[in-house]
């Protein structure tokens, strides 16, 4: 009985080789060349964390990174709930319209949403040129600074945040909210004791997960941010080409990849919790 | 009018008069602000359209002279080509890769299996910085940085998780006692693999194949850090059009970029529509198998 068992499920461990063997030189001897770049001979671990964390450019990009990251998913959040309950209140013909809207951008390359807000938030751009021509205000500064670089990461991120949000709308019972229609609660306060609460892990994961991402950000920044909006990956291309110091880039990415796996940690235990 | 709203939003329970007014406000609400964010997701990406087909930001008079510069310029079209090439050769490798790596996560019974898996999904829970430089430094210490091999590698290894993961996804829907059928009659796991398994899920692959596609005609900073002038992909010229010198074809290239996100979205639509179908109504061998 149990030869027999084992004959119908295979070991198939040939099948998985050839992933494995890419996998193994395209992404772990990387990683491990990242990690015996992080200690030379003339500086050790210790040293070289130390002057990396002193350095006051690495100090105002963490702060850049942290305080983008965390305000783009709060951001994004607000901006995707009422579209991920826009979509799961939508008769089935409607949800693929609605679908379509958000999953198109989510299909358009990065390059072209960044071009498309340079030559709407420019100085010469649409916003400013319509600004001039109804009102002749001079032109508002919206480019290469915090604002341009929330607006293209919220841009981004939006379409990323709806489907973990999506997700725990449509999995709602919708006898619970029906019953307390019968029991006379107002529609607002049905969406926010009933709806919202249990949307709350798809929120979080939301949330957490529009953290990483961002952290991650390379090209928003350096694009539409000013030299002030530095954020990590721009710091270690930075360290990498312009000043050749692979230690203290591979350093900036040993503490990327820590931050954005805690936080990748978290959001499996939430979606393990929950069953999302 | 508003009587309709009210019929067409109430369905199942009976209101008193100012709940159902009361009902009426609060999705009016909530639709105003989700239509607000869909034109805020779409609209940035439609106006590389007019612009497009104008010179110098000036709409009096509409031209092609920007698409006649995009085609007749020589960096544009290799950049083109380069992304087409790489994203061909990476996502098909990835598909040849994955997809049997896949059957293997989901049937196969070896030791460190889940590692393995982990192993292959891993990139995409990590920072592509992270990844584009460990690659970089590979690059830098084999000598083949700028080359065509390492680009193509290194993307198949980036597409591989969601080709993966898409897999996993169609092998989830499929009943492996038709498989199980296939080893009781003597036929080799390969046997079982092309003939049983692969015609099952030959959506889901496709699925793959163009999701990996994408990923790799879309991915930047891996391409940034190590293509040299011959492999410059089309993000990495967009990227350094837009950083550095501010070509005008930039605009035609985004708008046959946008033309082409929205193509992809239907196809995606249509292909998600067949699974779902393929999914639902139980297909004709699974059957078999039961009675």
């Amino acid at each position: 009985m149990l030869r027999k068992k084992i004959h119908l499920q295979p070991p198939l461990l040939a099948f998985a080789g050839a992933a494995l063997v890419l996998s193994f030189i395209f992404f772990l001897v990387p990683m491990g060349f990242i990690g015996s770049y992080v200690g030379t001979e003339e500086k050790g671990v210790v040293d070289g964390l130390i002057s990396v964390v002193n350095s006051r450019l690495v100090r105002v990009v963490f702060a850049n990174t942290v305080e983008i990251s965390v305000s783009a998913a709060i951001l994004t959040v607000l901006l995707a709930y009422p579209v991920a309950l826009h979509i799961v209140r939508q008769k089935a013909r409607w949800r693929i319209v609605c679908f379509s809207l958000v999953l198109m951008p989510f299909w358009t390359s990065i390059l072209v949403k960044s071009y498309a807000l340079l030559i709407i938030l420019g100085d010469d751009g649409l916003v400013n040129t319509a600004l001039r021509a109804l009102f002749g205000i001079d032109g508002i500064n919206m480019m290469f600074n915090r604002f341009a670089v929330l607006v293209g990461t919220t841009n981004f991120l939006v379409p990323y945040a709806v489907f973990p949000i999506l997700a725990s709308l449509a999995a709602q019972n919708m006898q619970i909210q029906r019953a307390a229609e019968v029991m006379g609660a107002s529609p607002l306060r049905i969406f926010w004791s009933i709806t919202f609460i249990q949307s709350m892990p798809g929120v979080l994961a939301a949330l957490l997960m529009c953290m990483v991402i961002s952290m991650g950000f390379f090209v928003t920044p350096a694009l539409l941010g000013g030299r002030q909006d530095m954020m990590m990956a721009n710091i270690i291309d930075m360290y990498t080409r312009e000043i050749l110091d692979w230690q203290s880039a591979s350093l900036i990415s040993v503490l990327l990849l820590v931050f954005s796996g805690a936080l990748s940690v978290a959001i499996l235990k939430i979606q393990s919790r929950t069953g999302a | 009018m508003d009587s309709l709203h009210t019929i067409n939003n109430r369905g199942h329970a009976v209101y008193r008069r100012g709940e159902t007014r009361n009902r009426w406000r609060w999705p009016a609400f909530s639709t105003v602000a989700a239509c607000l964010v869909y034109a805020y997701l779409i609209l940035p990406s439609l106006t590389v359209i007019p612009i497009s087909f104008s010179e110098s930001f000036s709409f009096s008079e509409l031209s092609l002279t920007l698409y006649r510069r995009l085609f007749e310029s020589s960096t544009w079209m290799t950049a083109i080509g380069n992304s087409a090439l790489v994203a061909t050769l990476a996502s098909t490798a990835a598909v040849f890769a994955g997809t049997p790596a896949a059957y293997a996560f989901a049937r196969g019974r070896f030791q460190g299996r889940s590692l393995a898996q982990l192993i292959v999904v891993c990139p995409l829970f990590v920072p592509v910085i992270v990844i584009a430089l460990g690659i970089y430094f590979l690059g830098a210490r084999s000598g083949t940085l700028g080359s065509v091999g390492i680009l193509v590698l290194a993307h198949a290894m980036y597409a591989m998780p969601f080709v993966v993961v898409m897999v996993l996804s169609g092998l989830r829907q499929v009943n492996p006692s038709l498989e199980q059928a296939g080893y009781i009659m003597g036929a080799s796991s390969l046997r079982v693999f092309l003939q049983v398994v692969l015609p099952q899920i030959r959506i889901s692959v496709i699925a793959g194949w163009l999701f990996g596609f994408l990923v790799s005609f879309d991915e930047v900073i891996i391409a940034w850090f190590i293509s040299g002038p011959q492999t410059e992909t089309l993000p990495v010229r967009m990227y350094s059009s837009i950083m550095w010198d501010n070509t005008p074809e930039i605009a035609a290239v985004s708008t046959l970029l946008t033309l082409f996100s929205f193509v992809i979205c239907l196809v995606m639509i249509k292909v998600g529509g067949v699974e779902s179908v393929h999914a639902s109504g139980a297909p004709h061998p699974r059957r078999d198998v039961r009675t």
